[in-house]
């Protein structure tokens, strides 16, 4: 198990988090960039003295700072990917995985790692040589070749072009999976997170704002930081009791919808675009949906078998719908649409 | 005529006038001297005295520095620390001091009568050993800066990657630092040793013009300049190939420069 407790002072706040990982689970801190998630994982690494601080590895103390230990980042063995993956430029792939490893058995395992990444032909190849997807991989064996004590990877897809990322992300999920060592990745990309980690932390500011499954930052954001960045739409407003125990939401810029979250005072609303349906103008209302929102369509895009459409109702909401009900309903932007969900769908999070 | 097309035909102009004048000189020596003369020179037993002393104390010179230099060029390029750009200044001073200045600086510290040179009952005055000494003095800064520069574009990232696979700080800057910022390095020791060679007032006000024993090259070719011009435009040229061999040997060395770079295979 990983753990870290650290206090720093960073150019505009100060960092101030506590984190734990099981061996064999993935933690990724999710957040804007500058909110300190590498200064976490440096860290973690020893390449970054904290002003307090404790960082243990299993039975290991690896950084105490009233105690005075700080273990140098060579004797903490963390496998380190570097944004860049800052592979060695003058040294050829096996030579780069082989780097860590003692001398009598580089050759062998360093070939070993490349064919079980699949770029055993790429081994004599140099970095400049090398496709962005390529050198990924290259990183990715060299920080396991001496078999780590911990795994940290800081934005390990962010390098790539579109293409790439998909099977890169692919790659990256079954070297997590495997891993039997706790492993703490970096990201801005809310989506990368959740797709790679067991848990997510969403880093602002220095601090840890919420930690836990993906779904359960989607489905509670605790903050409209935590829902903003998650995925979800977050709408302002001001609440009110209403009837029957909901509450009555006057948003900015018109309309009023109901949630089941009790609320009073200014708040922010957030909707999860999967919650959201999408009507024809004056279709009539049916379902359970008693949130019913006029509005025009300005963006539509793709992802996967799924349409994210952004809806301007004055304020940006989106639905996520399938591409077939997205054709089935002929949505094209600058449509005027009803967005629809329910009431207990509408989380409340004071401002 | 387009815009551009002045402007570009302005800059070639002025690369080729640079060019020229840079040349000129050089090529001129060549001009000058007659086969029979560079052979007598060679022939000439001062000449080769003066040439060997000269190739010997520059070269011991070079590994002084590289040996000194890159560590330290390494702890100014890598670490940020207050006083830094102070260091840095000091370490350029040699480049704007005169020689004869800094021969005669030499002398105040190194000699005889020295600030250290009494104490420490020092003896490089008319020593070849002197020679190394003034040259070592005038010849650094070109490395260290040229080295320090080399060290501050190495991306950090190669040091800590290396650092956290288990290597420790000294067995990197073997390991990864040095190859990295090689050609680099090269460059900065070319232009050392090129200045080494070339060294004329320091070594003559410091360690004097004996022969065989301080009379490097330079000072030979000033000794016969007055008596004898042909023989001193013969040790000129030889002079010229020797150092002009040196420098092209160490760029081909040194491995793919920046022009060679260029024609990378890029994917």
């Amino acid at each position: 198990m990983l753990t870290l407790e650290a206090t720093e002072r960073l150019r505009d706040f100060a960092l101030e988090v506590e984190l734990r990982v099981e061996r064999g689970r993935c933690l990724a801190l999710a957040g804007p960039s500058g909110a300190g998630k590498t200064t976490i994982l440096r860290v973690i690494a020893g390449l970054r003295r904290p002003r307090r601080g404790r960082v243990e590895c299993d039975a290991d103390v690896w950084l105490d700072t009233e105690a005075g230990i700080a273990i140098e980042p060579e004797r903490r063995r963390c496998g380190y990917v570097f944004q860049e993956y800052a592979l060695f430029p003058r040294l050829r792939a096996w030579e780069n995985v082989g780097y860590g490893l003692p001398r009598a058995e580089r050759r062998e395992r360093a070939h070993e790692l490349l064919d079980r990444f699949g770029i055993r032909g790429l081994a004599d190849a140099r970095p400049h040589e090398l496709s962005g997807g390529e050198r990924q991989r290259v990183a990715l064996a060299r920080a396991l070749a001496p078999e780590p004590r911990a795994l940290l990877l800081d934005e390990p897809l962010s390098a790539l072009d579109a293409r790439t990322r998909a099977r890169a992300g692919q790659t990256l999920a079954s070297v997590l999976r495997e891993a039997s060592v706790p492993t703490v990745l970096v990201t801005h990309d809310f989506e990368d997170a959740a797709l790679l980690a067991d848990e997510v932390a969403v880093v602002d500011r220095g601090r840890i704002v919420q930690q836990g499954t993906a779904g359960e930052l989607t489905a509670a954001p605790a903050s409209a930081f935590v829902a903003d960045f998650t995925g979800s739409a977050v709408l302002t407003g001001t609440a009110r009791r209403g009837p029957n125990g909901l509450a009555e939401i006057r948003l900015d810029g018109g309309a009023v919808v109901t949630s089941s979250d009790a609320a009073e005072g200014r708040v922010a609303v957030s909707v999860h675009p999967g919650e959201v349906t999408l009507e024809p103008p004056g279709s009539p209302a049916a379902g359970s949906a008693r949130n019913r929102v006029h509005g025009r369509i300005v963006s539509m895009t793709a992802l996967d078998n799924r349409m994210r459409v952004g809806i301007e109702t004055p304020q940006p909401l989106a639905a996520e719908i399938t591409r077939a009900s997205a054709e089935q309903l002929g949505l094209k932007p600058g449509d005027e649409v009803i967005a629809a969900w329910k009431a207990a769908a509408t989380r409340l999070l004071p401002l | 005529m387009t815009g551009s097309r002045w402007f570009a035909g302005a800059l070639v102009a002025a690369l080729a006038l640079t060019i020229l004048f840079l040349t000129l000189p050089v090529l001129a020596i060549f001009v000058n001297t007659s086969p029979g003369d560079l052979l007598s020179s060679l022939g000439d037993q001062a000449s080769i005295d003066a040439l060997r002393l000269s190739l010997e104390t520059s070269l011991i010179a070079l590994a002084l520095i590289l040996a000194i230099g890159t560590p330290a060029a390494y702890l100014l390029g890598t670490r940020e620390f207050r006083g830094r750009a102070l260091l840095t200044t000091l370490i350029e001073l040699p480049l704007v001091v005169p020689p004869a200045v800094a021969g005669i600086g030499l002398l105040a510290a190194l000699g005889p009568r020295g600030v250290i040179g009494d104490p420490l009952n020092l003896h490089l005055v008319l020593e070849t050993a002197g020679v190394v000494v003034a040259l070592i003095f005038v010849a650094s800064p070109f490395y260290v800066r040229q080295a320090q520069a080399a060290f501050e574009s190495l991306d950090p990232s190669l040091v800590e990657a290396s650092r956290t696979l288990g290597v420790g700080e000294a067995r990197t800057f073997l390991r990864i630092a040095i190859p990295t910022a090689a050609p680099g390095l090269a460059a900065g020791a070319a232009l050392a040793w090129g200045r080494a060679l070339g060294e004329f007032g320091a070594t003559l006000m410091f360690a004097g013009s004996l022969r065989g024993v301080t009379q490097t090259a330079p000072l030979a070719i000033f000794e016969r300049f007055a008596t004898d011009f042909p023989a001193a435009l013969a040790l000129s040229a030889v002079l010229v190939a020797v150092s002009g061999a040196l420098l092209l040997g160490i760029k081909l060395l040194s491995g793919p420069g920046p022009f060679a770079r260029a024609h990378a295979r890029s994917n």
